[in-house]
């Protein structure tokens, strides 16, 4: 049998998902990456380029969806359930901890007016708060595919 | 630290050379699950150990152990 088809069910969904999400961050930062250097945050050109990320998001997401439940999910076993309780926690906390330090730097910003980090380009806008809290959506889920992937292979659970 | 070890294997080989995928079927687990078993990277729950003792008609501690 060749490493693919050792895979279960769930670990082969688990490696499209985190496919589909790499793709769309590449996908995001190089659209980003291409615009000139005079483009203003908020702008048109940003506003369709995060337009079309969505899209693109959403045909890619309910594409998987379609292939996953046309290959016929197995059910899950305790295993999996505590794998998944693994990797959700650890998801959980990234995602608690990307937020406190989003509400950190907000407050910085906007409270404090940035007096803690003054003159180290650590303030932000409302156009930076969104990108950094999709950031922080984006990492965690990374986290829990990743944690996940490495509990099924090697993980000692 | 004291962990839970297993016979699965040699118990698979005594009962007609059972493949992991027949054993996981009649335990209601997935294959893969019976594969972390026997690489003792998985500690099954009690009702689990139970139903893997049953399926080889053996006692729990003949099928697990605790060291």
């Amino acid at each position: 049998m060749n490493f693919w088809q050792e895979l279960s069910n769930k670990q082969q969904n688990i490696i499209g998902e985190l496919v589909l999400e790499i793709a769309i961050v590449i996908y995001f930062i190089n659209k980003i990456m291409g615009l000139g250097t005079g483009t203003e945050w908020i702008s048109a050109d940003v506003g369709w380029i995060v337009s079309k990320t969505v899209v693109f998001a959403i045909i890619g997401g309910i594409a998987l969806m379609v292939v996953i439940n046309f290959r016929g999910e197995e059910p899950a076993d305790e295993r999996d359930h505590r794998i998944a309780a693994k990797a959700n926690r650890l998801a959980y906390i990234s995602l608690y901890f990307g937020i406190c330090v989003v509400i950190g730097l907000i407050s910085n910003t906007h409270i404090a007016g940035d007096y803690f980090f003054s003159g180290k380009g650590l303030s932000i806008d409302y156009f930076h708060i969104m990108f950094a809290l999709i950031a922080v959506l984006t990492l965690s889920s990374f986290i829990k595919s990743f944690t996940q992937l490495y509990l099924y292979q090697w993980g000692k659970v | 630290m004291p962990e839970i070890t297993n016979n699965i294997r040699r118990l698979r080989f005594d009962n007609n050379e059972m493949t992991q995928a027949q054993l996981a079927k009649a335990a209601g687990v997935t294959r893969q699950t019976i594969s972390a078993l026997e690489a003792n990277r998985y500690s099954p729950s009690l009702e689990l150990a139970f139903k893997i003792a049953e399926v080889f008609d053996v006692s729990i501690m003949e099928a697990f152990g605790y060291q």
